[in-house]
């Protein structure tokens, strides 16, 4: 028996071994003698930028969203998506795909930071990979870390000193929507209806802290988990003395919700997650025009009627990317004023890394400017001050669904409650 | 009375769209001993091809028709070319069918509306609640599925049971040699039951893809509700898939009323309540 | 030539240069193995995403292998196992604030209760039936993890959980993780060989005559199936240390899946054949997005020409080559000596799976 196996296996261990050998020989090697991440030296010409952005699973679109922003942000400094120059250095950018998930974005990070030896990393899209970015920020304070999109309340309070984020996180997205809530449209009961994960928890944990601070009332909590697709049971149990619901719910779920909501007759006015009305729900083919119509929301997204003179710019120039969709996404958004933000520090700070990124840092740190989407300045803990947009869906002349703004919250700082599951009032 | 009449309405109604995946399944390991592991994404690729022909052609049943042909025809393929010769081995064919499913998730993906969600559209008309004695509001769209489901199920059971087509089928199962020995060609009558199995997870899809949204993550999600259902109700059995669906139905909406936050695990709890009680299931028979 | 008296000499192999000189072969793999580290140029990259992640993908799929060739039983569920005693880890270091090594301890026990547990459920189902009700296990667990906000932390997982000195050097981590893969394979090949061993490959050929013969059949594989969720157990409790936290992720649908590809591409018969079907998996994950988008498909692509040509996965190709060139000599021979002899009978590789055997 001992023969049988050793005579199989040892073959197989040579082969393995060979593979391996072949890949450590041929593996992308990057400027940098001594292993390690990019950083303290600085001496070389080339920046190096590591881009996360998620490439499946249900965010795969992430992937050319990101694109898409980095692309007007490098096409309007003379540069194209893969590189450019800023002030006689090269920049260049490297892309790496993820499925959303913490171990996906473990894996690529440290690819990126080890393997490639990037200097700033970009990115990432989804809340669980940004929390375990973050963590690993947290060991390689030599590199630069700029969010992407990943909005939990904690990735700036964990106090690492080389994480940057250049938009709200989002409990600060519903910054306004609460108090417009009980007081302009005099919701006093309302039920809440949210994924039971950390996005819908600070999400909705943002909203209900300002509407219970106003007067408001909570009749009740349905934290569902995620992927649940059928809502009969849960809309046929809403309390009768509701005034409103609070639909924290995601893309495919918001869709499926507001279907069904459509089919079971409920009437109730709605009030939507920040990604809840976003354009994937409202432009599906499903009808849920009489559901959706007047449900208020709020978000980094500014709807129709936003008089930003620095928007329709943007809007016109992610338009002429390749895949753009016909309006930017949250995502797209996002990337492009982090994105932008990093390049003019690199442009204020002259490109300079050395003394592990001081320059750079401080630049940063010191960010303000007037985004498309409002100013963006900086607090303590390297988390941006912004504008917030409160929304409301209407139904346009041809019947097509749009985003309309009702107002904005300007300067909304971070709080510092990391929120959790709650029942009634956070 | 009526939240519980409502609920298990509900259940009813999502135990149908369950029925009619879970059919297919039981159908394939009843009549050829087979698990097939890409059960799942012939949900999920019937759910889109009904999505494109309905949106085009505005005609749902057009729609229907073929989600389940191209699914029929794949699991055809899919059957001549990988299964057929190893069908004596389950363990390989679960193997092989699931190294489908995984390429078949892959490329699904990278359909130009394969990573957000699609949902097949039916016409307004269908889109309104009715009102039913004791349960107040329903949804028209959910009776008429349930209705669907039960036509599928009653010409199911009397194609097996009644007709001598599936008299044919059913002794290829017993003793397939013995069959072809009448005279029979066993192996278009297996190629065939699987072309049928596979259509039904097609029109599945493009059932289940009306009521809830397509979207990736859903192949794996169907597939493994079939298994619950299959093994709950009894591989091979039509009625037992009904049985077997209506409970998990049931057990999730109640479930998801009474303990939200644990009506999944719940649903698979009964699978493993009753493979450890009644391994072959509630209609199941005792194979050898 | 070794040929005992008396032997008939067709049941004596002669011996080959393999034979004679494999256990080189393991040495010199071993030494590489231990060189890894002075091999790479960028060890802060090769050590953890592909040493170490290699070696704790290997060890659980060599829980899943060794139940599927001494009990021929095919478990999905040894991932969720190793999930087990990693969520212990991060429960009792995290939630509860114990000192490592106690929780360390009681993740391998929560694990290895755990798979005795999922024994005492499934250990009397069939084949088909075992990985159906695995698979199902598994998502309960998930489904549970993902929601049980009080023990698991729900989605956000549990973080951080660091590693002590002298392990916070990714070399000293990574030669304590190699010498952990090498004695449970150690272990596995010692507890096959045992009688014990023997007396599970008795009962997966022949269940039936082991009853008759008196071997309380039942015991016998509820037995192998804790040790084999020890043995994952062990895995889990390195995955968390790499990977510094614990999610539901870790014990989805796709890890769990990783693992069954690990081990068909690897050689489901195999197990040491395993860690080369990890180091392929992990290579993929970190470089095949250089090459294309769609590596998801190759993957699949793969995993099926294995299933259908080579199911002895890669640690059966050498017995494969060698039989095709066999083949072909053969052929070759007896064109020249005359048309009517037969070939030699082939020996079927399809029953790798079923019977678990390496052949």
């Amino acid at each position: 028996m001992k023969l049988n196996k050793t005579k199989g296996l040892v073959p197989a261990i040579a082969i393995g071994a060979t593979v391996l050998l072949a890949a450590t020989a041929c593996s992308p090697t990057s400027g940098g003698g001594d292993g390690g991440g990019g950083g303290g030296g600085g001496e070389s010409d080339t920046i190096k930028i590591g881009v996360m952005a998620t490439s499946e699973g249900n965010l795969a679109f992430g992937m050319g969203e990101a694109k898409a922003a980095i692309g007007v942000a490098m096409e309007a400094i003379g540069g194209t998506v893969d590189g450019g120059e800023i002030n006689g250095k090269t920049i260049e950018i490297i892309y790496a795909g993820t499925d959303g998930t913490s171990g996906s974005a473990q894996t690529q990070v440290k690819k990126l930071v080890e393997n490639e030896g990037v200097d700033i990393v970009f990115g990432p899209v989804s809340g669980d990979e940004g929390e375990a970015v973050v963590q690993y920020a947290l060991t390689v304070p030599e590199v630069t870390f700029v969010n992407g999109s990943a909005s939990p309340v904690g990735m700036t309070l964990e106090g690492a000193e080389n994480f940057f984020r250049f938009h709200g996180d989002s409990a600060m997205w519903m910054g306004g929507l609460g108090a417009y809530a009980f007081d302009e449209k005099g919701y006093q009961n309302v039920y809440s209806i949210a994924e039971d994960y950390s996005f819908p928890y600070d999400n909705a944990g943002g909203f209900f802290s300002e509407f219970c601070e106003a007067g408001g009332n909570v009749t009740g909590n349905s934290w569902v988990p995620v992927g649940t697709t059928d809502y009969a049971t849960i809309i046929a149990s809403i309390p009768a003395e509701t005034d409103a619901i609070y639909v924290g719910l995601g893309g495919a779920d918001a869709a499926s919700f507001l279907s069904q909501a459509v089919t079971s007759g409920l009437n109730k006015p709605l009030i939507g997650g920040s990604i809840a009305v976003d354009t994937t729900a409202l432009s599906g083919d499903a009808n849920i025009a009489s559901a959706a119509v007047g449900t208020i929301t709020g978000g980094p997204v500014p709807g129709a009627g936003y008089d930003n003179p620095e928007w329709q710019p943007f809007v016109d120039a992610y338009l002429t990317q390749p895949d753009a969709f016909p309006a930017p996404s949250i995502f797209s958004i996002l990337y492009y004023v982090s994105f932008e933000s990093l390049l003019l520090g690199l442009e204020d700070s002259q490109a300079d890394l050395s003394d592990n990124h001081a320059a750079l840092r401080e630049a940063l740190a010191s960010t303000s400017w007037d985004s498309p989407t409002g100013k963006i300045t900086m607090d303590d803990n390297r988390q941006a001050i912004v504008d917030n947009f409160l929304i409301e869906v209407v139904e346009g002349a041809d019947g097509a669904l749009t985003q309309q703004n009702i107002s904005q919250a300007t300067g909304v700082k971070q709080g510092t409650i990391v929120y959790d599951r709650f029942e009634g009032c956070p | 009375m009526d939240q519980f009449l409502l609920i298990a309405l509900n259940g009813l109604t999502l135990a149908a769209v369950y029925f009619l995946v879970a059919s297919g399944l039981t159908l394939i390991f009843g009549l050829m001993r087979v698990i097939t592991m890409a059960h799942g994404t012939g949900y999920l690729l019937g759910g889109y091809v009904g999505y494109l022909v309905a949106r085009e052609s505005g005609n749902w049943f057009l729609g229907a028709l073929c989600g389940a042909l191209a699914v029929g025809l794949l699991g055809v393929i899919i059957h001549q070319v990988l299964i057929r010769r190893f069908q004596d081995d389950d363990m390989r064919v679960a193997l092989i069918t699931l190294g489908v499913a995984l390429i078949g998730t892959d490329l699904m993906l990278a359909l130009p509306f394969g990573s957000s969600a699609t949902q097949v559209p039916i016409p307004q008309e269908l889109q309104v609640p009715v009102a039913l004695p004791l349960v107040g509001e329903y949804p028209v769209i959910r009776i008429l599925i349930l209705a669907a489901a039960l036509v599928v199920g009653i010409a199911l059971t009397l194609f097996i049971n009644k007709t001598r087509v599936g008299s044919i089928v059913r002794a290829g199962v017993d003793d397939s040699q013995m069959t072809s020995a009448t005279g029979v060609n066993v192996r278009i009558v297996f190629a065939a039951v699987f072309a049928l199995g596979s259509a039904l997870a097609g029109f599945a899809g493009v059932v289940g893809g009306t009521l809830f949204p397509l979207l990736p993550g859903q192949d794996g999600t169907y597939l493994l509700f079939s298994l619950v259902v299959v093994i709950v109700g009894g591989m091979g059995s039509v009625p037992g898939a009904a049985i077997g669906a209506a409970l998990v139905g049931l057990v999730s909406q109640f479930a998801l009323v009474y303990a939200p936050t644990y009506a999944l695990v719940l649903t698979f709890a009964l699978m493993v309540i009753v493979l450890a009680v009644r391994p072959q299931g509630i209609l199941g028979r005792k194979t050898a | 030539m070794s040929r005992s008296k008396g032997m008939p000499a067709s049941l004596v192999e002669p011996p080959t240069f393999w034979s004679k000189w494999g256990w080189i072969g393991w040495v010199v793999v071993l030494a590489l193995a231990f060189a890894f580290p002075y091999l790479v140029d960028r060890p802060r990259f090769w050590l953890p995403n592909i040493g170490v992640k290699s070696l704790w993908l290997g060890i659980i799929a060599m829980s899943l292998v060794f139940l599927n060739r001494y009990v021929g039983l095919l478990s999905l569920a040894q991932m969720t196992i190793a999930g087990i005693a990693a969520y212990g880890v991060g429960y009792f270091t995290v939630t509860l604030g114990l000192p490592g090594p106690v929780a360390i301890a009681l993740a391998l026990l929560a694990g290895t209760v755990a798979g005795f547990l999922v024994a005492l459920i499934a250990a009397r189902t069939k084949a088909i039936y075992f990985l159906m009700i695995t698979l199902a296990l598994g998502q309960v667990f998930y489904s549970w993890a993902s929601q049980a906000i009080e023990v698991t932390n729900a989605r956000r997982g549990l973080a951080p959980i660091p590693r002590t000195e002298p392990f916070t050097d990714i070399s000293m981590f990574y030669w304590a993780v190699l010498a952990c893969a090498v004695i449970c394979f150690l272990l596995c090949r010692y507890v096959a060989k045992s009688s014990f061993g023997l007396a599970l490959e008795g009962i997966r050929d022949s269940p039936e005559r082991m009853a008759a013969l008196g071997y309380r059949v039942n015991r016998y594989r509820i037995a192998a199936i804790t040790f084999a969720a020890f043995i994952a157990s062990v895995g889990g409790i390195i995955l968390v240390f790499d990977r510094a936290q614990v999610d539901p992720d870790v014990v989805s649908l796709s890890s769990t899946l990783d693992i069954l590809v690990v081990a068909v591409i690897g050689g489901i018969g195999s197990l040491g054949g395993v860690f080369v079907g990890a180091i392929i998996l992990t290579l993929l994950d970190n470089f095949a997005q250089d090459f294309t988008d769609r590596y998801m498909t190759l993957t699949g692509i793969v995993f099926i020409l294995v299933l259908l040509f080579a199911p002895a996965g890669i640690a059966g190709i050498g017995k494969q080559v060698k039989r095709a060139v066999d083949r072909a000599r053969s052929k070759r021979s007896e064109a020249d000596e005359s048309p009517q002899q037969e070939p030699p009978a082939e020996q079927p590789t399809g029953e790798a799976i079923t019977k678990g055997k390496q052949q």
